[in-house]
């Protein structure tokens, strides 16, 4: 049992020996360019365009982001959100410490009053949704070219 | 564990379709297809890179469907494998798989004293591989070559980890007499 267990031991050092001095590198001697060339002349025209359309809806895609993102710190979004989110405590702890709970209803619609003038302008919302309403149209008309 | 690398090249192939990143991952894994392929094919470095072609195509074709189970160059290994079975079984030849313990150390013998005295590296390493029949001495190269270890070798193969042993043990032990006989200690 010790033997086997020795000759064991001793099989594999002489296995790991062996592989370890009869390992050699495999250059790539151009064989990266011949798969590539293979891989493209499998590729047919329909698998081309797909690609090209995706790649043009990555861009699509990343250009409305930013634009989105561009336009809402042009039109102040951020910062009067902010502000409302600062002042938001505030108003909540004056509001519970002089509510006034038997003028519920009249309170909560004074609050809904003063609402609006957080909110961008119809103006400015309007610009927002032609935008993106613009972006989309571009998108859907080359997912329509790509069916036809 | 997926190098970093691996992963971006592979989000890139599947999301924008880039050539340039699948032919980094072609040129940091070819060493690995084709020293695997070479070695199933008994030292045919011809054979082996088209198979190893072929494999990067099927990858190519496949690339969405990886699903980081498994590392990379172990799914890779994978097809590759099945490429090699494929093309095995459209040639006719003798197999070795039903060879029994004392036909097997003939066959060494009879491979040590062959006509080709030439003892280059590879052919040492091929002779002594020849020995073994193909499931044993697929499991000993992603091994001992390759570096898999026993889970990565039952998914490559597709064979139970049981089994996986058992050729690993039946491989190594048939090697190392082999090796012996022929002046390696």
């Amino acid at each position: 049992m010790e033997n086997n267990i020795l000759h064991t031991h001793s099989d594999e050092e002489l296995l790991q020996q062996f592989f370890a001095t009869h390992s050699e590198p495999v250059e790539d001697d151009g064989f990266t360019e011949r798969v590539m060339a293979a891989v493209l002349a499998e590729q047919d025209e329909e698998q081309v365009e797909a690609l090209r359309l995706r790649r043009w809806s990555c861009a699509l895609n990343l250009v409305g982001v930013l634009v989105g993102i561009v336009l809402l710190i042009v039109l102040g979004f951020f910062p009067r959100v902010w502000s409302y989110l600062l002042e938001l405590p505030v108003r909540w702890v004056t509001l519970v410490a002089n509510y006034d709970w038997d003028n519920l209803l009249v309170q909560l619609l004074l609050h809904l009053h003063q609402l609006p003038e957080q909110l961008p302008s119809l103006t400015q919302l309007a610009g927002f949704f032609m935008v993106t309403v613009l972006l989309s149209v571009l998108t859907v008309q080359q997912l329509v070219r790509r069916e036809v | 564990m997926q190098r970093l690398s691996d992963i971006a090249l592979i989000a890139q192939v599947v999301t924008l379709g880039s050539e340039r990143a699948f032919g980094q991952l072609v040129r940091g894994h070819q060493e690995a297809v084709r020293r695997f392929l070479c070695r199933l094919t008994g030292g045919d470095q011809m054979r082996a890179d088209d198979l190893a072609q072929d494999t990067f195509v099927r990858a190519w074709q496949g690339l969405a469907s990886f699903r980081q189970l498994s590392g990379f160059e172990t799914w890779l290994l994978r097809i590759a494998y099945r490429v090699f079975l494929d093309d095995e079984r459209k040639r006719p030849s003798y197999s070795l798989d039903e060879a029994d313990d004392s036909q097997m150390v003939a066959l060494a013998d009879n491979s040590v004293h062959g006509e080709d005295g030439g003892w280059g590296l590879r052919h040492d390493l091929d002779r002594a591989l020849a020995i073994l029949p193909e499931a044993e001495r697929t499991c000993v190269v992603l091994q001992c070559v390759e570096g898999q270890n026993i889970r990565e070798i039952a998914q490559i193969t597709s064979l139970p980890e049981n089994t996986v042993k058992s050729h690993l043990l039946r491989g190594k032990k048939h090697l190392a007499t082999y090796l012996r006989r022929n002046g390696y200690q």
